[in-house]
């Protein structure tokens, strides 16, 4: 059995004469061939009283192994059980004078901080004799973050964690003042922040306000980064950070989104990873959560900035090559409010077009808008409403025609896609008139219509666009005919069994001249006759429908 | 025989390993063995650090003792007769 012992106070004072040898070591230098072998003793002894007898000592001063250890083994590796005042107080004096080299690289002292740390952080007192003595702790934390950057891009993953475990705990020395994180280069304080279990719109704020100051510093010897690191905008950045606490939580996105809307920089040019800051976009803007108004606020904002062409500005090292089919997810719960007749976002129509013109700038865009066809029509029957949602409707349609004819779109996959959805929200046209439902059939004959198109070069291309456009309009005006035909029909005005209003007619050169024609004819049988009341409401919505649409196709050439 | 200066480069390097030695005699690591004794710690690794700390000092008088050797050394080489 070996015999262990120790006493606090003798240690204690071991320790100070050790440390104060370490520093005057450190000073014995000398450029003398005659003093080699001295510096080198000297280097000796600094290493080992350094490296190996202070952190044992200090281990010792901060845990009480005797009261856990009787298996008569030796003092080294134990676990920290407890820290008194004069521990935390000696630890302070420490981390104040540290080598801050040393200390980044090894990680088995970030540990021991770390467990040192989380007693601290338990107890007022411990806390008080700590922080009495520990005023550098900026330049810790700072050089820390330098080291946890490094790491992470040497994929060192389990150095990251152990590192982001030593945050956590300085975080504690916050004390929530967080005007302290102005102290801090951003980074580091963003890896105190995402330990500060902040409530959302504070975690915003502080996210906000860092990466902005992110943004804007430019490279001084405290950076973390290089000098070239910051020359290409790759130095560690906070956004990576904090970006996927936000995207998490709806209200942190709702109000970061909010304040990033006057530098969308901060937003879209700050992170690595560009999907991190889609997700928080896709989250504030959900339809499920946010007003129409509220969203209006936050997108419209953004879309300028792409609009701008500011999608191209330096940001980070990493192109949002993904930046396309974004703006087609942000905005397909949203179409209704681009129509050139909605003012639900208080936009000009000039506006309204110069936004639909940048949905139509990429054709990733307008195939994702496609693809998201069940949103944009999820989005118009959720808003489209009111004595004037018809008129507002064809508007919406000949604006959205009259984007995909200006695209002349050759590629007879993409053009036939365009246009089956525009087919589709046509036929949401029945379900506008007051009381009435989109009738599916129609749209089937709508699409039936369109298989006759085959682009085959850029006039053919838009001489079948042209095309299209009639068709998609004639089976709007079909799905507002026999959506009333239906209401007729179940409250009696109409016998069951009266024949239904024509439907578009596949291979016809003109199919919204003949549907026009085969209308008036089924106008004609209507109770009345073509000049009776009837007749005249399904004229009048028909050509309410008609009429929008091309004022709507107007405003967006 | 008269004396002449002895080498300006030689009297500056003695000053110099004289004064580094000197630092080396003050060291408090030259002492700190005798704090790290049974009175202060005891098991196997309070053992080895009083022993390394031992070792470190007595490794530090020498290379003060050499110095001033050299220092000496230096001094008397320097002194030529004319």
């Amino acid at each position: 059995m070996t015999d262990l012992a120790y006493d606090p106070q003798r240690l204690q004072a071991l320790a100070r004469r050790m440390t104060a040898a370490v520093a005057e070591l450190q000073r014995i230098e000398s450029a003398d061939p005659a003093a080699a072998d001295t510096v080198h003793v000297a280097r000796s002894a600094l290493h080992g009283i350094d490296r190996q007898w202070l952190p044992l000592i200090r281990l010792l001063l901060t845990t009480d192994p005797l009261a856990l250890r009787n298996d008569g083994t030796d003092l080294m590796d134990t676990t920290v059980l407890r820290l008194d005042s004069a521990g935390a107080r000696s630890l302070g004096q420490m981390l104040d004078t540290v080598n801050l080299d040393e200390l980044c690289n090894d990680p088995q002292q970030w540990t021991m901080l770390t467990a040192e740390l989380r007693l601290i952080d338990r107890d007022p007192a411990l806390r008080a004799a700590f922080r009495a003595n520990f005023r550098g702790w900026t330049r810790v934390a700072d050089a820390l973050a330098g080291e946890r950057a490094w790491r992470a891009s040497a994929a060192d993953a389990s150095s990251v964690s152990r590192l982001d475990a030593l945050f956590a705990r300085l975080a504690g020395e916050l004390d929530d003042d967080l005007g302290q994180l102005a102290t801090l280069q951003p980074y580091t304080a963003a890896l105190m922040v995402q330990h500060l279990q902040l409530d959302p719109l504070a975690l915003a704020e502080v996210a906000d306000a860092l990466i902005l100051r992110w943004c804007d510093e430019p490279w001084t010897e405290a950076s973390i980064g290089t000098a070239s690191q910051f020359a290409e905008r790759s130095q560690p950045n906070p956004a990576d950070i904090l970006f996927p606490l936000i995207a998490v939580d709806r209200r942190a996105a709702l109000r970061y989104v909010a304040l990033a809307g006057t530098h969308p920089r901060t937003l879209f040019a700050a992170t690595t990873q560009p999907q991190l800051a889609h997700r928080i976009v896709l989250t504030a803007t959900d339809p499920a959560h946010v007003s129409v108004a509220t969203a209006g606020r936050l997108l419209v904002p953004l879309l300028d900035w792409f609009r701008a062409g500011d999608d191209r500005c330096v940001g980070t090292v990493v192109d949002d090559e993904q930046w396309a089919l974004f703006l087609a997810d942000a905005v397909a719960p949203w179409t209704w409010q681009l129509g050139p007749l909605n003012h639900d976002w208080q936009l000009t129509p000039d506006h309204q077009r110069q936004l639909v013109a940048l949905l139509a700038q990429e054709d990733a865009t307008l195939d994702r808008l496609v693809q998201q066809i069940d949103t944009v029509r999820q989005g118009l029957l959720a808003h489209a409403a009111g004595s004037t949602a018809l008129e507002e409707f064809g508007a919406y349609l000949g604006m959205l025609q009259q984007v995909i004819v200006d695209r002349r779109l050759t590629d007879a996959r993409r053009a036939a896609a365009g246009w089956s959805m525009l087919i589709g929200l046509a036929g949401l046209a029945g379900g506008l008139i007051p009381g009435g439902l989109a009738v599916s059939l129609v749209v089937g004959v709508g699409v039936g219509v369109l298989g006759s198109l085959h682009p085959r070069g850029t006039d053919l291309a838009r001489h079948d666009a042209e095309f299209a456009k009639e068709a998609t309009l004639t089976t709007a005006a079909a799905s507002v005919a026999a959506a009333v035909h239906q209401q007729w029909i179940a409250n009696g005005a109409l016998p069951a069994g009266f024949p239904p209003p024509p439907t578009p007619q596949p291979g016809v050169r003109h199919p919204g001249l003949q549907f026009r024609d085969d209308l008036d004819t089924w106008l004609a049988h209507l109770p009345g006759g073509i000049d009776g009341g009837m007749a005249d409401h399904v004229d009048r919505m028909v050509s309410t429908l008609m009429n929008a649409a091309d004022a709507g196709a107007a405003v967006a050439r | 025989m008269p004396l002449v200066p002895v080498a300006p480069l030689a009297v500056l390097r003695a000053t110099e390993l004289r004064r580094l030695a000197r630092r080396l005699q003050a060291l408090s690591a030259l002492t700190l063995h005798r704090f790290a004794g049974d009175e202060t710690w005891v098991g196997p690794a309070a053992l080895a650090c009083q022993n390394d700390l031992a070792t470190h000092a007595r490794l530090l008088s020498c290379e003060a003792e050499r110095l001033l050797a050299v220092a000496r050394r230096l001094e008397l080489n320097g002194v030529v007769a004319p």
